[in-house]
């Protein structure tokens, strides 16, 4: 189990490793952001999705958007996470999102800096050999994000 | 029954029970301080408290009772004004529901109508906001207060001419339709009275004519912005005979020669567009500015009247930011290159034009001993620096330099040229540019521009030349024997 208290901390990009925790606490800003989708749900009807490239100035990640939060957050914006999770979502992509009892939330805009390399969602994860509880980087997919690519 | 709100924002937005909303200090004070009176007159906690009843009492007119304790607890504190007006001062605008935003422009007229400790400061961050909806009661504060002001805030009045000459001169270009109606949630019949400033656009014309004819020492204050400005509203009938009249008494001239301080040039820009033109220019480094850019623009330049506002922006790089030379060499991007950026993203010929000539101004008015240095290097260097990829950039910037100088001011024409030659020998001596080799034996250049560079920078005062280039320059016709000597 994770120490008590852990929960707490706030990491930085650069930190996130994919677990089935809601346990991320931490600060982005959104650089860019997908057109939103709409995904059938055979239970809960519609929830809209949205698909967001963030960062800071440690590593960028892919930040999933869900419901209301693809229309209230825009590039530019700084967000602060609270309780998100990093996992993999349908799948194999592999994202960062608030999630049911997390929480996202607009604290600034415009002023932070940021890296767009690494990103955390290019990586291929494995188990730890050592503890098979953890997941550790075994290789890069690809330096900068191949849904987002960066402007120069 | 939960408080009442001062600013929007829906869940993504932090509580304004959490402390990091800008909301919470007033709110908690208000929590501990629900109704203030003035058995509470010692509390720390007034201040925020009563700001908050303030801004969300929902009666109106504004209950009396609340101006009597905020007047027997500044009488009482002296600090206590500037504690009210700093916790006004402390919520974001942009945000604030149109409720608190009408109360705040009442809190501001009564601070200002009693002189209190804090008033300045507070109209001054309204004026930078402008226009927004409701902003002629600002208009009304400050006319109402001129002959005080005038006499003891010269500043702030000088502030409040410069921001309605710039809002009219861009809604010249491009007039802002009023922004809509937002619904105040009380219904209160102040709300319902406000006005924009687009509304009453005679008050406000003969209100600026009238401080500049009654109170021009005040004004002065503005510099050679000041005749910036003027020259933009010339068409206007109301300014024409100012404007001859400042002419005939050379005031407009004198007060060209006087630099545009820099808090100026801040007050035409909102205080958003300066924290991230600042954040850009001493934060962002060479190669990483492209998406700042793109959030910049979306948020200030691709909104109705957006374009119009570039060429104050282009002052106030000018202007009002000049960077250490630790930040010059820390490798960020640099004012020249954020102005070409601002320069290439105007769709309209007309505002590209103001824009160059925000960015050439200090140059018509430059004297060795007065001029500051920082004030032209930018245009240069956006000059010498596209040279190798963006020459069209040089041969225009070049070319409307010309223009300015033959038509800028007809009756000032040689003066202008001096000063522009002037200009171009400091930015060598102070080592902004090496030498204007670089211009003058260019080969990239359009011929015509160089030769009458060459022409222009050695008649009258051929040592300037000289001593700009490096090299012996004695007749234009020498060019290409030049072009030899400078490619060795």
């Amino acid at each position: 189990m994770a120490l008590k208290g852990a929960e707490a901390t706030t990491v930085q990009l650069e930190d996130l490793v994919p677990a089935a925790t809601n346990t991320v606490n931490t600060t982005f800003i959104v650089l860019d952001k997908a057109a939103r989708q709409a995904h059938g749900h055979a239970h809960n009807g519609r929830e809209e999705t949205c698909m967001s490239l963030v960062a800071d100035e440690t590593a960028a990640v892919h930040f999933m958007l869900w419901g209301a939060e693809c229309e209230a957050f825009q590039p530019g914006d700084i967000v602060r996470l609270t309780g998100g999770i990093f996992s993999y979502h349908r799948g194999n992509s592999l994202v960062l999102r608030a999630g049911k009892r997390g929480r996202a939330e607009k604290v600034g805009e415009f002023t932070m800096l940021f890296v767009e390399t690494p990103n955390m969602s290019e990586m291929r994860w494995g188990r730890d050999p050592g503890d098979p509880r953890k997941m550790v980087q075994e290789a890069v997919v690809s330096p900068y994000s191949q849904v987002f690519k960066p402007l120069h | 029954m939960a408080p009442p709100r001062l600013l929007a924002g829906g869940e993504h937005h932090p509580s304004p029970t959490t402390p990091s909303s800008p909301e919470h200090p007033l709110l908690a004070a208000h929590l501990l301080l629900p109704t203030p009176s003035a058995s509470d007159l010692s509390s720390p906690h007034l201040p925020h408290a009563l700001a908050f009843s303030f801004l969300t009492d929902p009666s109106s007119p504004l209950p009396r009772r609340l101006l009597v304790l905020l007047h027997a607890a500044g009488a009482r504190f002296p600090a206590f004004y500037s504690a009210f007006a700093s916790a006004l001062l402390s919520l974001p605008f942009p945000l604030l529901l149109p409720h608190p935003r009408a109360r705040l422009l009442l809190a501001a007229a009564e601070l200002a109508r009693a002189a209190a400790p804090g008033f300045a400061p507070l109209l001054l961050s309204l004026l930078r906001r402008v226009p927004f909806h409701g902003d002629a009661r600002l208009l009304d504060i400050i006319r109402d207060n001129s002959p005080f002001l005038a006499a003891e805030e010269p500043q702030l009045l000088a502030s409040a001419v410069f921001a309605f000459l710039r809002l009219l001169a861009r809604n010249r270009l491009d007039p802002v339709l009023p922004s809509p109606r937002a619904e105040c949630v009380n219904n209160c019949e102040e709300c319902k009275h406000v006005k924009n400033l687009e509304e009453c656009r005679e008050k406000l014309v003969s209100f600026c004519v009238s401080v500049l004819r009654d109170h021009f020492q005040p004004c002065s204050l503005i510099g050679r912005d000041l005749v910036l400005s003027l020259h933009e509203l010339v068409l206007v009938p109301e300014f024409q005979g100012l404007w001859k009249d400042l002419m005939s008494e050379r005031a407009a001239v004198d007060i060209g020669w006087v630099s545009t301080p820099g808090w100026c040039t801040a007050l035409a820009i909102s205080p958003e567009m300066e924290i991230q033109l600042l954040f850009l220019m001493k934060n962002v480094k060479w190669g990483s500015q492209k998406r700042y850019q793109l959030w910049f623009a979306r948020k200030h330049l691709m909104v109705p009247g957006g374009e119009e506002r570039v060429p104050d922006i282009v002052r106030f790089i000018c202007c009002g930011y000049h960077p250490t030379n630790e930040v010059i060499q820390s490798g960020v991007i640099a004012r020249w290159a954020i102005i070409g950026w601002l320069l290439t993203s105007c769709s309209k010929g007309y505002v590209a034009a103001n824009v160059k000539l925000a960015l050439f101004y200090d140059w018509l008015f430059f004297d060795e001993v007065k001029g500051n240095v920082m004030n032209i290097e930018p245009a240069m260097l956006l000059m010498v620096n596209s040279v190798s990829q963006y020459v069209d950039i040089t041969n225009m910037l070049l070319e409307f330099l010309f223009l300015l100088i033959d038509n800028y001011e007809v009756r000032r024409k040689e003066a202008i040229a001096q000063c522009v030659r002037c200009a171009f020998t400091v930015l060598v001596k102070k080592g902004v540019v090496p030498s204007l080799d670089v211009l003058m034996c260019c080969e990239k250049l359009s011929p015509l521009l160089r030769q009458k560079l060459v022409a222009f920078l050695s008649s009258s005062s051929p040592g300037a030349a000289e001593e700009a280039c490096g090299k012996q320059i004695n007749e234009v016709s020498k060019a290409a024997e030049l072009k030899r000597v400078c490619s060795n």
